[in-house]
């Protein structure tokens, strides 16, 4: 990245100003091909197994395009009971999540970045300390938690946990971080308080990064398992992902062709979501840690 | 939190100046940070640890016995997969005889359903029953969360014994059997028939039987699993069948270092040597049932869903004209087969105990037993429910039926889990050759013996 007088923001795979000779160019291409292809082909098989008939989906040796393609299996899907409630469970968990996430983890990543407290370095400790420890070790703890809260079985349970991540703090901190300090000087200098600056001068600047955190949150609440399924009592609190465990994952055997259209259903929005924020997103993720 | 885990290592891989972030994490260590995090990471795991202290330990007691009167009130249960989703088709024709009660049943996926119990139980947040596979009764009952079957609740006679069996740890019974499933052998019909053959009887004729098949076109003549996930329960029959008992007599010790339980594996390894089933076999569900449509797999052992699966990827006539269901071959001691299905489990903390084992109760009766075989096809527990419809006449429920008599479960310990798993490594080696089968079980009996059974005798 010899020659970028474009802006840093940009991608910083900015071909067009890198003299390549064409051979190597080719080569470039070649590879960058074939990577796509080996992305996509999983999704291509997934978009045409979801309308092949299950003895389809299994034949062997397999087609790629159906030879008798059906709707079925998003019938089935669709008629079962409350699909429209888990779908709709679903977003508004992963929604109130990134709402949540974008908020306290900006206000915390504001916080450790760019004002002076007793016990920041301790705090800030014990929020990479929360990084490190894995899920599974907390789980349990965190389900008795909550469940003696009072809040198994509701939407606040299973929202609560993941309203402010560790990550998103630090993923923020590192963003604001990189804000220069005379920014933060002038604002204060003009009468601002921090509540003015961080609305203000801070989180407009901190749109790509934003971008970044709501697609990761929503990314892991939308296909959250363990947690929707341990917290929900009931099925009115189930979310996709269980639900489409529930339907096609038997105790000695699975249904293929109503998973596939059941990841279908699950990961369209996700794709919508990413191109909706695609921009945002590459710019946040090429910037974290940039002066 | 335990999700974004995975996306936040993406991130740093993609982070094209991924080394601004490693000396910003250097400095950082080389700071007193690295100090109070090491105190903090001290801190958490302590406080991780305090969450498991109220869980209980050991037997709970035996709760009064129950009477006769009419079930009342909510009765909250869990069920699993599709049995979930049909079973308030069975609890309202309980209703209608208990009009004062009220079944709730929540529809649990089988996936993870385990961690499901035990935080529940952990907690203290459950419902009043639950249904539970036969191979996890052990696991949730020492947690001490069930409650034991009372007194006289159902005569357990009338189940199936290797049902029963899983059902009972530690000297107490913890489940009542639901339904049952066992493995016997399904063959292709037409290439036997082609080939002038008959399903095999007993050992000897086995290999033969299935040359005969290879003969007519088949690449292999049987599938079994070569160390996927679940091996163990094809293989521990072989054993079984040759008389071995892998625990002895009080339960305390596991036996696999037995010359029976030797001669099973030997045989198991023998169907590979002689290349009648394949060194790779089925890694996941779903992946043989294609080949024995086509015709590359002549043979393989699966349970009552087998002919559902194969309706779906061959078709009905496929099912009616060239499928064939034979019991397992007999060994040198007995053709026993594996045993699964699910029990029904009343929580320590259920708010509706009575109500809960009335329910169960009455879901061991023969009529609500062939009621729920009409509504889900899962096979029933109780042996006299087996006495009309297709239950009656069906030559593969006959099959089913005779395997069921003497079908076992595995081990009734709460850490046969952890000895499947070292199980399913040995197999896999035997299978691929990298292991005799006698050096695969010598390896096997000291790991099991380091696991131990967890039984305190």
């Amino acid at each position: 990245m010899t020659t970028t007088t474009t802006s840093t923001t940009q991608t910083g795979l900015d071909l067009s100003t890198h003299r390549r000779t064409p051979p190597a160019r080719l080569t470039l291409y070649a590879a960058l091909t074939a990577g796509i292809v080996a992305t996509l082909a999983p999704f291509a098989w997934m978009f045409l197994g979801s309308v092949k008939p299950t003895g389809e989906i299994v034949a062997h040796p397999s087609t790629w395009l159906p030879q008798s393609p059906t709707l079925a299996n998003f019938e089935q899907l669709l008629s079962k009971q409350n699909f429209e409630l888990y779908f709709l469970n679903s977003t508004l968990v992963a929604l109130a999540c990134v709402a949540g996430n974008l908020l306290f983890c900006s206000m915390a990543g504001y916080a450790f970045a760019k004002i002076e407290f007793l016990g920041k370095r301790f705090l800030f400790g014990l929020v990479l300390t929360m990084l490190i420890i894995p899920g599974v070790t907390t789980f349990v703890p965190l389900f008795v938690l909550v469940s003696n809260m009072g809040l198994s079985n509701t939407y606040l349970g299973l929202i609560l946990p993941f309203l402010v991540t560790p990550l998103g703090v630090f993923l923020m901190r590192q963003f604001i971080r990189d804000i220069p300090d005379s920014l933060v000087e002038a604002a204060r200098l003009d009468g601002a308080g921090e509540a003015r600056i961080f609305l203000r001068v801070i989180l407009p600047l901190c749109r790509p990064s934003l971008a970044t955190l709501a697609i990761l949150t929503f990314l892991a609440q939308w296909n959250n398992f363990l947690w929707p399924l341990v917290i929900s009592q009931t099925e009115e609190h189930y979310t996709l992902p269980v639900a489409l465990a529930l339907f096609s994952v038997g105790a000695n055997s699975t249904n293929y062709g109503l998973l596939l259209a059941g990841a279908v259903t699950v990961v369209t929005p996700i794709i919508l979501l990413f191109l909706a924020l695609q921009k945002h997103f590459i710019q946040g993720i090429a910037n974290t840690g940039i002066k | 939190m335990y999700g974004l885990a995975h996306p936040h290592h993406d991130v740093l891989k993609k982070r094209s100046r991924i080394h601004q972030v490693e000396r910003d994490w250097t400095t950082m260590f080389t700071s007193k940070i690295a100090k109070t995090l090491v105190g903090g990471l001290t801190a958490a795991l302590v406080l991780t640890g305090c969450g498991r202290t109220d869980a209980k330990q050991g037997q709970t007691d035996k709760g009064p016995p129950i009477d006769t009167s009419r079930a009342s009130g909510d009765i909250t249960v869990w069920a699993m997969g599709t049995e979930g989703e049909l079973l308030p088709k069975l609890a309202a024709r309980f209703e209608k005889a208990n009009p004062e009660a009220k079944v709730r049943v929540t529809a649990v996926p089988w996936q993870d359903y385990g961690k499901k119990v035990e935080t529940a139980i952990a907690s203290g947040d459950t419902p009043d029953a639950t249904l539970v596979g036969t191979a996890d009764l052990a696991a949730f009952a020492t947690t001490g969360g069930l409650e034991q079957v009372p007194p006289k609740l159902v005569d357990d006679s009338i189940f199936y014994r290797g049902a029963v069996k899983s059902t009972a740890f530690e000297g107490a019974t913890y489940g009542v059997p639901w339904y049952v499933e066992t493995r016997s052998l399904f063959y292709r019909k037409d290439m036997a028939r082609a080939a002038g053959v008959s399903a095999p009887k007993t050992w000897d004729e086995y290999r033969p039987f299935l040359k005969a098949l290879q003969r007519q076109g088949a690449k292999w003549g049987l599938s079994l699993p070569t160390g996927a996930a679940q091996s163990w329960q094809s293989v521990l029959p072989f054993m079984w069948q040759a008389g071995a008992r892998l625990v002895n007599k009080d339960g305390g010790k596991f036996t696999f270092d037995t010359p029976e339980a030797l001669k099973g594996l030997q045989f198991y390894r023998s169907f590979i040597a002689s290349k009648t089933t394949s060194p790779n076999g089925p890694m996941s569900l779903g992946e043989i049932e294609p080949k024995f449509v086509a015709g590359s797999t002549a043979a393989l052992i699966s349970g009552p869903w087998e002919q559902g699966l194969l309706k779906s990827a061959g078709g009905q006539s496929f099912v009616d004209d060239k499928v064939g269901v034979a019991p397992l071959p007999t060994g040198p001691k007995s053709n026993t087969s594996y045993i699964g299905g699910g029990h029904w489990a009343v929580f320590k903390d259920a708010k509706n105990r009575e109500g809960a084992w009335k329910f169960i109760r009455w879901m061991a009766r023969p009529d609500s037993q062939k009621a729920w075989y009409d509504l889900s096809g899962d096979l029933p527990a109780v042996q006299s429910a087996w006495t009309e419809g297709k239950l009656a006449t069906d030559a593969s429920m006959a099959v089913f039926r005779a395997q069921l008599k003497t079908a076992q479960p595995g081990p009734n310990t709460t850490t046969w889990k952890q000895v499947t798993a070292e199980m399913d490594a040995e197999i896999e080696k035997v299978a691929k050759g990298v292991s005799s089968p006698e050096s695969a079980l010598r390896r096997l009996q000291a790991k099991a013996s380091t696991i131990g059974t967890g039984n305190r005798r």
